[in-house]
């Protein structure tokens, strides 16, 4: 019974098989004109979007900031997963890397500038701070009241000095490469110097030690 | 013409009897270059009324001379005139500060104007430049009963040498500008 | 006209601050505001004549807008003239000034420029007598920068020395052209009457009174005593001459001003040279 049922569709399944084949025989010339038509809307398919990729490329190039590096790459990547294969789009995919390799480079630049300002901030505040004792003498000699008052914080301020003779360098200007400085002189000198004319107006710019922790030189600049 | 030159000669007959280094140097450097000359004089200045007030004890006022002293050139003078002696009678700037210490007055006030003038620096045949600064000061001597006795205003142009030259310091060459003053010249004024 | 306009000119150096003094004008007193005023160097009389410092004494540069700037000049420069001497006539310095600031040519002074010269009278002790004298200098490039240089001598013992024979006497003074014949036996005579002794030199000759100074300082015939107000004598503006004095007085108008102007001919001014720099 199973093998005269299985033989039935088989023949049926044939007949069918061959009514379909000759129905598609009959059909053939109606069915042309439609592959046309879609070849057709399939190529504007294709034109259009090639530019729609063109457009949203160059808008990418012709951004002055604006859009975001992550939107750019995804916009890209989006352009590029189309294959689209046009010789142009392909040409403005290239430039629009490169742009983005370019904005990264720069914005690492620009982060990189800013820690090591922050850095320079920081370590100036600190040496600032860490000048602070030196300078404090140096205002109180200026701001004595009288000569015997300016004496003993100059015997106190002299403590901090490996000798009276520590160089002090005064830099007046500075332009590019180029530092003019005062005229070389002695921290014995100079703070006599503040004693007389009352006043300082300079800050330290940099101060060189000794493995005691005395002074051996120090560099101030003019405010 | 003839009367022009002959106006002029009896003129004369009748008063007469009575680089930066070649080195370019911006606006900037110059106006930081004018400045510390300009510092210099009013270090001067400083020193000056210290040695002249008389509650400055001996040893500070002949220490600071000697840092007055310092500042200038050897050799160089201080030219005075007054309105009475109009020629000029010269002294070496030590001498010049010396006096000043010892003048015989009880109390003595000096005081600086608010006017300084700097000229230009120009070059002399040895590329060192020169310029002169002009301040004003007004001296009040006192006797012992606190009159005043003596006042004058005058006018001082200083000479400022500027000479740029280098030195070694801890291995390090650093240039720096020389500014020394020069000779003095002062001149009683009459502003009132 | 002119006192207006240095009313005008006082009135704006009034109303500005002096930032490199950090002093306001109006914080001057009497005094310090005459001083602020006066024409304090020569350095600034230059400055001024040519509009290249502001009313606070600040230095123009070439490139900034007001730099030599004929307004700023119309303002400074009637207050360049000692106001109080009467021989400088009021039309000559109108003219003077609507000459320097003539759009189509203006005139300015320069430093280094030459045709100008100083006067400084001085004193020596000559053969133990004290005497006046005259002396001029001028500013003289010389490897890296300038010096003053003296380039004559005005004094009467050595003027009256020379050229002041009688006409008649003047007219026989010369060796006839035969004299060599005669070894010259004739020269005899030049050195006899010395105050004829200079007209047997040659036509070119003038008389050098640097020379004469210096060999009688060398010799220590004079000694220098002392020197006195100098003058500037300027010939750098064409058809003008004009002298610059200090002029030492209480008030506004005061220190180195135009004591002197006087229009010139081309041929008067290099005469008036010669006469300054032989």
């Amino acid at each position: 019974m199973t093998s005269k049922s299985n033989r039935a569709l088989f023949i049926f399944k044939m007949i069918l098989l061959l009514i379909l084949g000759g129905a598609t025989l009959t059909l053939t010339p109606g069915c042309k004109s439609k592959k046309k038509l879609a070849m057709e809307q399939a190529a504007r398919e294709y034109a259009e979007k090639v530019e729609k990729a063109k457009a949203e490329l160059r808008a990418i190039l012709n951004d002055d900031g604006t859009m975001p590096i992550s939107e750019m790459e995804r916009r890209l990547l989006d352009i590029r997963n189309q294959n689209l294969n046009d010789p142009e789009v392909n040409e403005l995919m290239a430039q629009v890397e490169a742009k983005i390799v370019a904005m990264k480079e720069e914005l690492r630049k620009r982060e990189e500038e800013e820690r090591k300002r922050q850095q320079e901030e920081e370590e100036a505040q600190k040496k600032k701070q860490s000048y602070d004792y030196i300078e404090d003498y140096f205002f109180q000699i200026a701001g004595s009241n009288d000569i015997n008052e300016a004496n003993t914080k100059i015997s106190e301020a002299m403590k901090l000095y490996s000798s009276d003779q520590v160089p002090v360098l005064i830099i007046i200007s500075q332009e590019g490469d180029i530092t003019d400085y005062d005229k070389p002189t002695t921290i014995g000198n100079y703070l006599n110097y503040l004693k007389d004319v009352k006043k300082y107006d300079c800050k330290i710019h940099q101060a060189r030690f000794d493995e005691y922790g005395q002074i051996t030189e120090l560099e101030l600049i003019k405010k | 013409m003839r009367n022009l030159l002959a106006y002029t000669i009896v003129a004369l007959l009748l008063s007469g009897t009575t680089a930066w280094t070649q080195e370019h140097i911006s606006p900037e450097r110059k106006q930081a270059i004018d400045s510390l000359a300009l510092e210099k004089v009013r270090d001067l200045s400083k020193y000056i009324s210290l040695i002249g007030d008389k509650e400055t004890p001996f040893s500070e006022a002949t220490r600071v001379i000697d840092r007055a002293v310092e500042l200038f050139m050897e050799g160089s003078e201080v030219g005075v005139s007054s309105l009475y002696r109009p020629e000029i009678s010269y002294f070496p700037v030590k001498q010049y500060l010396e006096r000043l210490m010892r003048l015989n007055y009880s109390r003595v006030e000096i005081e600086w104007y608010k006017i300084e003038y700097v000229s230009d620096l120009e070059p002399q045949p040895d590329g060192t430049f020169v310029g002169v600064i002009t301040i004003f000061q007004r001296f009040s001597g006192y006797d012992q009963e606190g009159g005043l006795v003596y006042q004058d205003v005058t006018k001082k142009d200083i000479t400022v040498y500027v000479k740029r030259k280098e030195t070694q310091i801890a291995g390090r060459l650093i240039g720096f500008w020389d500014v020394m003053l020069g000779d003095i010249r002062v001149k009683e004024t009459t502003p009132r | 006209m002119i006192r207006h306009t240095w009313t005008c000119s006082l009135l704006l150096l009034f109303c500005f601050p002096i930032p490199a003094q950090n002093i306001h004008i109006s914080d001057l007193d009497g005094d310090e505001s005459m001083l602020y005023a006066q024409t304090k160097q020569v350095n600034q009389f230059f400055r001024r004549f040519n509009g290249e410092e502001n009313q606070h004494g600040e230095r123009y540069h070439t490139g900034d807008s007001l730099y030599r700037d004929i307004q700023l000049r119309l303002g400074y420069l009637p207050m360049l003239f000692d106001q109080q001497n009467p021989n400088i006539e009021k039309d000559d310095i109108k003219n003077f000034i609507a000459k320097l600031t003539d759009p189509v040519q203006t005139a300015f002074l320069d430093f280094h420029g030459q045709d100008w010269f100083a006067e400084l009278p001085a004193t020596f002790l000559t053969y133990r007598k004290r005497e006046n004298l005259i002396l001029f200098l001028c500013l003289e490039q010389e490897r890296l920068g300038y010096k003053w240089s003296i380039t004559n001598v005005y004094y009467e013992r050595f003027l009256k020395l020379y050229y002041k024979g009688e006409a008649e006497m003047v007219m026989k003074t010369f060796l006839h052209p035969m004299s060599h014949e005669l070894d010259f036996m004739n020269i005899r005579k030049v050195f006899q009457n010395p105050d004829y002794v200079e007209y047997y030199a040659c036509k070119s000759f003038h008389p050098d009174f640097i020379s004469l100074l210096t060999y009688e300082v060398k010799q220590g015939n004079m000694k220098f005593e002392g020197s006195g107000d100098p003058k500037f004598h300027f010939f750098q503006i064409p058809g003008w001459y004009f002298e610059v004095s200090f002029v030492n007085r209480p008030g506004y108008n005061t220190g180195w001003l135009i004591t002197k102007l006087i229009r010139i001919t081309e041929e008067e001014r290099r005469e008036l040279i010669n006469f300054y720099q032989p």
